[in-house]
């Protein structure tokens, strides 16, 4: 088709309404837009909650006792005097009776700062602060600390802050001593770290308190300061599908032990140290040493970058159980069923054997599926909303435009006329009122793109679906602008329609 | 060249059938100066449309060389209007968004001749018609009579064998009309036949061949008496 001046005149009638062209424009790219997003969003939502519901997490039915879900709301007094259910792991057996539960286990979440941190310590000196630490100097310092600080622990305290500051001033390289704290950084090898720090600080006599444990001579210093994780039994592993990419998970016979263990998560296993080597070594954490056992294959979930330990949870009783539960130990029992279409079943075989033991509504339990899809349903109701407001955008918008390219194909039934008369085809005719349809619909749809991106990313922040959902966005923007470009064929269709008598009606 | 034979063309206006030509019959010889006059509403125009084939008769048979080009599908009309065909209107009817010379090279699009051919013809038609200093002005910003130059331009652009004008000089001062009128007289002197509707008896008089229509009949017919390129015999006032 060559370019002639019909479509240059088009191109002119398009520039001649410049207000009416760029609301045309404008309401297109409203339309295309909004319409775009709301299918990525409803695309997202359905991604989201299909992965989401997938999760071992929501084929969980989740034990604990009245307190714990209500304690928030209670009155201290009224917690500390209470004595009632206290759960255990004995109580995984009820699994026993609920042939659909697949997976018992507990999983607690803690936190494990590294190195010998005195509760009450503050940050006064993270072993983490040791990135600077030449390994040579620290080992030669470390020989030195150890015996003092492995068999006394009362003096430790002064012989590490000696040792310390030393460790600093004399065999940390010269390069680095500017960058090291003075009081930051005992020896990576041997210093509980607490001794390290603010010395003056601790109340005299509370040094008899704690216990102080010393690495093996030459274990390297985290390089981060704590990690997150859980505190779980075995079955934690199976029901999440995980496996050891390297060495080994801890089993119930490590439980009973009461071994202090660690498993990594994989990202967490490059980062925790320098040297990215952490299988077999011993770390220290809340005054126990934890030997690394094994090291998990990634997930892609949050789990790759936390700590596992075993939970430890022997049957309690009296002042022991009144201890854990003032410090909320772990009270939460987790059963996860193989099949997600019989939580409904298994949660009220377990709450008839949870009532049969502790008494009726003594424990409270939960199943985080139902939340999760009451949630989803809440969503795709919202969406479903949102989609239809936005298509109902496309709708209105495309009438209009449609409807105002109607109007002017009315205006421009005389040029149509003499078109025709000087030789253009219903189909020429058709073609040129169709390219002015198309500029416009072009001109939305490049605007409507934009605006998707930035209406998409502020929904779906908005709604808690994160990510820019390029594939389902690009869909979407097709999908209205064909809309758009088929509404705009009737139009054209019309102007061509106009008899080429028209030319030489007399007004 | 043209053999109309009972053309019929009524108008269905909802209840009652107008009918704006009967029985109409002609023969227009190539080279011919043909003028049609008659009262408003006599079907004058309605003839003119279906000799362009801007409108289908209702009955009858339109021979264009020897073919019926009635029923021709869409397309093929389109192309004998933009090739065989020139269009000069009583109001102009030029593109007001399109210059002069846009205006003239608008139909050779149609041809698919490339840019540089339509420009050079084009500019050589408007100066020949006298408008070589018009040739990027608006239609707004020409007179009247500069306007109607540019039509006949336009008409002329594909080099057709018939010019069909509906009232040329009726919306122009009678010097200007004049001026047109010549440029008409002028062409046929060079072959191209002429079809002219118009209500003024003057310059219908001065056609070689007139034709009269009441109520969508012919009622007079001069006759295709001088036949052959160059039927006006003198132009009284054509300016060329």
């Amino acid at each position: 088709m060559s370019w002639g001046e019909d479509k240059r005149m088009v191109l002119r009638w398009i520039a001649g309404r410049p207000v009416e062209t760029l609301l045309l424009v404008f309401g297109i790219s409203l339309g295309i837009g909004s319409t775009a997003a709301g299918i990525a969003l409803a695309g997202r939502a359905a991604e989201e909650s299909g992965k989401i519901l997938s999760s071992t997490r929501y084929r969980e039915i989740v034990v604990t006792v009245r307190e714990n879900a209500e304690e928030m709301d209670r009155p201290a007094v009224v917690r500390l005097t209470n004595t009632n259910v206290i759960l255990t792991t004995a109580d995984l057996a009820a699994r026993g009776e609920v042939p659909d539960v697949r997976n018992a286990y507990v999983a607690d979440m803690t936190n494990l700062p590294f190195g010998n941190t005195p509760d009450f310590g503050g940050p006064g000196g993270g072993p983490g602060g040791g990135p600077g630490a030449a390994p040579g100097g620290a080992s030669t310092s470390a020989t030195a600390a150890a015996p003092g600080t492995a068999e006394a622990a009362a003096p430790g305290a002064a012989l590490a802050a000696a040792s310390g500051t030393q460790g600093a001033s004399d065999f940390a390289p010269p390069d680095d001593g500017g960058m090291m704290p003075p009081d930051g950084d005992g020896p990576p090898g041997g210093m509980p770290e607490g001794q390290g720090g603010p010395d003056g600080q601790r109340p005299p006599g509370m040094e008899g308190r704690f216990e102080e444990v010393a690495l093996p001579e030459g274990t390297p210093t985290p390089a981060i300061e704590e990690a997150r994780g859980y505190q779980v039994s075995p079955e934690f592993f199976s029901a999440w599908n995980m496996a050891a990419a390297q060495g080994s998970l801890f089993t119930i016979q490590d439980i009973a032990k009461g071994e202090p263990l660690l498993v990594l998560g994989s990202k967490l296993a490059v980062t925790i140290y320098e040297d990215g080597k952490p299988l077999g070594r011993q770390i220290l954490s809340r005054r126990q040493l934890y030997r690394i056992t094994g090291i998990l294959e990634p997930t892609g979930t949050d789990y790759d970058s936390m700590a596992f330990v075993p939970a430890v949870m022997a049957e309690l009783s009296g002042r022991d159980a009144f201890a854990r539960r003032f410090e909320r130990f772990n009270t939460t029992l987790h059963f996860a069923v193989a099949d997600s279409t019989r939580l409904e079943q298994a949660r009220s075989q377990l709450e008839s054997w949870f009532d049969a033991k502790y008494g009726e509504g003594k424990v409270v339990i939960t199943v985080p599926r139902a939340e999760a899809e009451a949630t989803r349903d809440r969503n795709g109701r919202l969406v479903t909303v949102i989609l239809f407001l936005a298509v109902s955008a496309l709708l209105i918008a495309a009438a209009n435009v449609t409807n105002i390219l109607f109007g002017r194909a009315l205006r421009k039934r005389r040029s149509v006329g003499i078109l025709k008369a000087l030789g253009a085809s219903d189909a020429a005719v058709f073609r040129l009122f169709f390219l002015e349809a198309a500029l416009i619909g072009a001109g939305g749809a490049v605007a409507g793109t934009v605006l998707s991106v930035v209406l998409s990313l502020l929904m779906q922040r908005t709604m808690g679906f994160g990510g820019l959902a390029a594939g389902f966005l690009a869909l979407g923007v097709a999908g209205a602008t064909v809309l758009v470009t088929a509404l705009e064929v009737f139009p054209a269709l019309q102007a061509a329609r106009v008899p080429a008598a028209e030319a030489i009606r007399y007004e | 060249m043209i053999r109309l034979s009972g053309i019929g063309k009524s108008y269905d206006l909802g209840t009652v059938q107008v009918a704006a030509l009967e029985d109409v019959s002609l023969t227009i010889e190539r080279g011919e100066y043909v003028s049609v006059m008659g009262p408003s509403g006599s079907g004058k125009s309605t003839l003119l449309n279906v000799l362009g084939i801007l409108e289908k008769p209702s009955s009858g048979k339109y021979l264009l060389e020897d073919h019926d080009i009635t029923q021709l599908p869409d397309k093929e009309q389109a192309r004998i209007r933009n090739r065989h065909f020139g269009f000069v209107f009583q109001s102009f009817n030029l593109f007001g968004e399109l210059s002069a010379l846009e205006n003239v090279m608008l139909p050779m699009g149609y041809t698919g001749a490339p840019f540089a051919q339509r420009r050079r013809r084009a500019m050589e038609l408007l100066d020949r018609l006298g408008l070589k200093e018009r040739l990027h002005h608006l239609p707004a910003m020409m007179s009247g009579g500069e306007q109607q130059r540019v039509a006949i331009a336009r008409a002329l652009a594909n080099q057709p064998d018939l010019i069909l004008a509906d009232e040329p000089t009726g919306n122009l001062p009678s010097e200007k009309g004049e001026q047109i009128l010549g440029i008409l007289e002028d062409l046929n002197r060079q072959g191209t036949t002429v079809v002219m509707v118009t209500h003024n008896d003057e310059q219908g008089r001065r056609a070689p061949r007139r034709l009269r229509l009441i109520d969508g009949k012919i009622t007079e017919d001069t006759g295709a008496a001088l036949s052959a390129p160059g039927a006006v015999q003198s132009a009284p006032g054509a300016d060329r």
